[in-house]
């Protein structure tokens, strides 16, 4: 109940029989109007001198403003990049590059946070004491050290314990694991046979949600056996498209491995760190959302003879899963944001490239901060209006 | 484990039938059994090599890296330079000033553990608002008797501590007029509030560090300085003051209309119905999100780091360039995560203690009495 | 004849269309105990709200000892120390023991100092019977103590006059009686009441006068004896029956 003491000494009125404000009501508006115009006032006089500080200081360091800058040539290489550039690129296509960095962290991380998060979440609740022991252990140590603490720990202990090159530790022959990265292959070029069998196993994968979907409105159950066929069917697609393709594996040539991709050491500290840390807090939101289910439910549904895996399935998990979702995206908007520390370690995200560099290269200082605190908020908004949406459609369904 | 009988056995009896349970529900779950006995033998190989690398054959004295069993931990290094890591560059003659700032405030929190004495809530309330500036006052100096150091000096967990606490308590009053801001009547006011706390929560600690190092200045008035420490503590507090002020206005919204009439009733007006009656229950119910906070605070601490403070993590990040502690990364973590850890780990416990309390202190009958 | 302490003249209020008040006027004598009763939604508590200024009005006065009542908020404040009231829910300040909820708006409305705020305070506890419990949270009394204590917080400002908005609507019968006992005291000491309840055993006993509301309007008013002798309207006739059917009191 938002009713405030303000709202108590206002007294806000209803309108009179005739729905015309009385005086009582306008001489009140009045006073309300004449407030707001004074608090407005005096913020627009403290933003004036802001601004007036601001452009004397800046003219007194002769540095220049605009965003004509974002055409200009940025003259430094980025380490990683999604997208094609080079020391020739703008500083614009760099803003682009650094965005898509941050981008792929935060969706990395926010995977696999997630499954780790839900297993250890589900360990803690689980009647197998050391799963719960550890689970809780895990959780506690992980929880109570600073992100940074883990970054740190991630790239100057255990990834710098890693062979060398020449000795790196192979992976099937394909994957190559070494301190200066990690080396996958990727498919040299794709030819209408494995193609064909690719989409063959997306449009398995889809008939098989569709149908799991129609079962579910249904109420029905999707047999065990049928789920089982698709899933077989869709794995050996898979299997037999891969065998097929040609790849291109890493071969160590000189003083690196060529071809495939390289992910940097410095990437895949800040992946497992924000993961290994956000795992542990999501564990506690699962704890939290299970046990949020009343007993009474689970006795219920025992009551009605069902086995315990179909009430994880139908009774538990649905319920927590509605409470579950805000403290989630609260996690999940936390974690785009400790996309941020790559500057730590050097990893070229937005705030490294673009808040970094190219605020020492070009003294934009006003732009750049403007159009990075924009993305950001931009992101962060984005998640509480999808939240929003979830808890709408969520309260529809449950009514 | 089943349930055991309400009365209690004699204890041979009841370990004979608790491992009589144990092994009927293995046989029950051989799937769980396994796991069990996995995840029993990692954790005793992992302890076993953490005890034997990191206590039985550890050094803890020497002069440098060489001194050190390469076998097991060389917490010589942590011994050694035990003094930066907690005063960063303060002057050696001066340290105690560095000394009372750090052991203020854990000193201040056992205060509330400690039996009750007189006065106890206004000492320990007044220690905390005045924290800041009495430890920015001993520490920077200037005045008779004490000698000025410069901020720049400032480093290690006194930093931390310093950061920490100041952050926490300027943010407090600054988000408890953000909270009733946001839910004023006013909508201009409700807005402008609004999107402060919006765009301060949106944006990445790291960011608002840069922003504030770099922004900050030039929002002063021409030739106005000011020490990077500030700018800092600045972009840390309003931070602070955001994700605060959220949390309050949680608090604020579980007050039942009924206490804002009763206390209009008998004559409070808007300030003194917020101080006496409306922000101690408000503040009060949501105390563990406030400790959550503040737990989240201490641990960004560690962020100064990227504008070039030393707190403590990047003090030892520092001393680990050292030549003649060269390669000791694990052991400078392992001691800045024991540090945090117990901390951290400690004012949750505390926040557990008080919600226990405070849920003892409210049976049923509050419900009728406190909302309508 | 003394002056009206409280006058309330053509007094009215709307909903948007709906009204809740239609031109109600009333005066309360001061040393008087009014009982305002009738079916719910006759707009009895929203009168009795009006008096002490917690709701509006749209048309007419409230004229509190000689002074109109204008809705400014300085007005208001002074007008509210003028007038206690008793709340159905008692609203007792959850984080405050009993004494300090009656000291508390004398200290810091009144501004009184601490050590004779709490003398008159447990006077104040003492004749609500509750000077044993003055350190007690109000989560470990029962509802009838924390009503008790709430009358005794009102009773502390030394009020002109007390309003009750049905204060024993939400106590089971044990407590009712310890409630009523305390309000019969007040009534019969003199204490200026204008009391909303359903108990007409309290209004039979102790009111000067009964007002009868419907639909936003007194349609009677009388005192006790001939009000429940013989009610004059068609409506009190039916709602008196159903009283009765339903309370032997």
């Amino acid at each position: 109940m938002l009713t405030t003491a303000a709202n108590l000494m206002d007294e806000g009125g209803r309108a009179g029989r005739s729905g015309a404000p009385t005086p009582r009501q306008v001489r009140r508006r009045r006073a309300a109007l004449l407030q707001q115009l004074v608090l407005l006032g005096a913020l627009a006089v403290v933003a004036g001198l802001i601004v007036r500080n601001t452009v004397i200081n800046l003219q007194a360091r002769g540095l220049a403003s605009g965003f004509d800058f974002l055409w200009q040539e940025a003259g430094f290489n980025v380490g990683f990049s999604l997208i094609q550039a080079d020391a020739s690129s703008t500083y614009g296509r760099i803003f682009l590059v650094g965005l898509l960095n941050s981008l792929l962290v935060a969706a990395v991380a926010m995977v696999a946070a997630t499954l780790l998060g839900f297993l250890v979440g589900l360990a803690r609740v689980s009647p197998n004491v050391p799963a719960r022991l550890l689970s809780k252990g895990y959780v506690e140590l992980v929880r109570n050290l600073p992100l940074l603490l883990h970054l740190l720990l991630w790239q100057g202990v255990i990834l710098r314990s890693l062979p060398t090159v020449r000795e790196a530790l192979g992976l099937g022959g394909v994957a190559f694991l070494s301190n200066r990265g990690l080396y996958l292959p990727t498919p040299a070029a794709w030819s209408a046979v494995p193609l064909m069998l690719l989409t063959g196993a997306v449009a398995a994968a889809v008939a098989g949600l569709l149908l799991a979907r129609r079962a579910h409105r249904r109420q029905e159950l999707l047999s065990p056996h049928v789920a089982a066929s698709i899933g077989g069917l869709v794995l050996a697609l898979l299997v037999v498209t891969a065998a097929a393709i040609e790849w291109e594996v890493p071969t160590l040539k000189g003083f690196d491995y060529r071809d495939g991709v390289k992910i940097m050491p410095e990437l895949a500290a800040l992946i497992a760190a924000l993961t290994l840390y956000n795992a542990a807090f999501v564990a506690e939101i699962v704890r939290a959302g299970i046990q949020s289910v009343g007993e009474g439910q689970h006795q219920a549904a025992t009551a009605l003879g069902l086995s315990p895996r179909l009430i994880m399935r139908l009774v538990i998990v649905p319920q927590a899963i509605r409470v579950m979702v805000p403290p989630m995206a609260n996690q999940y908007a936390h974690l785009i944001k400790a996309s941020a520390l790559a500057t730590v370690v050097g990893f070229p995200d937005l705030v490294n490239v673009f808040m970094g560099t190219a605020l020492n290269q070009t003294g934009r200082a006003v732009e750049i901060v403007v159009l990075t605190a924009a993305v950001y908020l931009t992101l962060t908004a984005a998640v509480s209006v999808g939240t929003n949406w979830y808890a709408r459609r969520v309260k529809l369904v449950e009514r | 484990m089943a349930a055991e009988a309400l009365s209690s056995p004699p204890i041979p009896r009841r370990l004979a039938r608790q491992s009589g349970v144990l092994l009927a529900t293995a046989a029950r779950h051989p799937f769980s059994l396994l796991v069990s006995l996995a995840l029993l033998y990692v954790a005793w190989i992992v302890g076993e090599r953490i005890v034997s690398w990191g206590i039985v054959h550890a050094t803890f004295v020497a002069a440098d890296r060489s001194g050190c069993d390469p076998a097991g931990a060389c917490w010589a290094f942590i011994v050694n330079r035990l003094p930066q890591f907690a005063f960063g560059f303060y002057p050696e003659a001066e340290r105690w000033r560095a000394l009372l700032v750090v052991l203020a405030p854990p000193a201040l929190m056992l205060l509330a553990v400690v039996p009750e004495f007189r006065g106890r809530r206004a000492f320990i309330t007044a220690g905390f608002c005045l924290y800041p500036l009495l430890a920015f006052t001993l520490l920077a100096g200037g005045l008779p008797g004490l000698s000025a150091v410069s901020t720049e000096k400032w480093g290690g967990l006194t930093l931390t501590m310093l950061v920490g606490m100041s952050a926490f308590v300027l943010s407090f009053p600054i988000a408890i007029l953000l909270a009733l801001a946001r839910t004023a009547s006013l909508p201009a006011l409700r807005l402008v509030a609004a999107g402060f706390i919006e765009f301060w929560r949106g944006l990445p600690l790291v960011a608002i560090l840069f922003m504030s190092v770099i922004m900050l200045p030039l929002f002063l008035p021409p030739g106005v300085e000011a020490p990077r420490l500030s700018l800092a503590l600045a972009g840390i507090t309003l931070y602070s003051a955001a994700y605060l002020a959220e949390v309050v206005r949680g608090g604020l919204q579980g007050i039942g209309r009924g206490q804002y009439e009763a206390a209009g009733a008998l004559g409070f007006g808007f300030w003194s119905m917020q101080g006496y009656v409306v922000l101690p229950q408000a503040l009060r119910s949501v105390v563990p999100a406030i400790v959550n906070t503040a737990i989240a605070l201490f641990k960004d601490t560690t962020y100064v780091m990227v504008v070039g403070l030393f707190d403590l993590l990047n003090i030892v990040v520092a001393g680990l360039s050292d030549a003649h502690w060269i390669g000791l990364a694990t052991e400078g973590y392992i001691f800045v995560g024991v540090i945090y850890w117990t901390i951290c780990f400690g004012m949750s416990r505390m926040s557990a203690r008080f919600e226990h309390c405070e849920q003892r202190r409210q049976p049923a009958g509050a419900a009728a009495g406190a909302s309508q | 004849m003394s002056e009206p302490l409280i006058s309330v003249r053509s007094l009215s209020k709307w909903y948007g269309a709906w009204c809740a008040l239609d031109h109600v006027s009333l005066d309360v004598e001061p040393g008087s105990c009014t009982v305002l009763c009738g079916p719910s939604g006759s707009g009895k508590s929203t009168l009795l709200r009006c008096l002490n200024g917690l709701e509006e009005w749209e048309e007419g006065d409230v004229v509190i000892g000689g002074t109109p009542v204008a809705h400014r908020t300085r007005d208001l404040r002074r007008l509210r120390r003028e007038v206690g009231m008793v709340f159905q829910s008692f609203n007792l300040f959850p984080h405050l023991d009993a004494l300090t909820n009656v000291t508390i708006a004398p200290r810091i409305v009144g501004r009184r100092r601490r050590t004779d705020a709490e003398r008159a305070g447990m006077e104040l506890l003492a004749r609500v019977g509750l000077a044993d419990q003055a350190h007690k949270l109000p989560a470990d009394l029962s509802g009838g103590q924390q009503q008790r204590v709430a009358i005794a917080r009102a009773l502390a400002m030394q009020p002109r006059a007390l309003l009750f908005d049905e204060p024993t609507s939400a106590l089971d019968p044990e407590s009712i009686k310890e409630v009523l006992d305390i309000m019969v005291d007040l009534a019969r000491s003199g204490t200026t009441m204008v009391v909303v309840t359903h108990e007409m055993g309290f209004a039979r006993h102790v009111a000067h006068r009964i007002a009868f509301m419907d639909r936003g309007r007194i349609i009677e008013m009388a005192d006790p004896r001939s009000f429940f002798a013989a009610p004059a309207s068609d409506r009190a006739k039916a709602f008196l029956g159903q009283i009765r059917a339903t309370d032997p009191a």
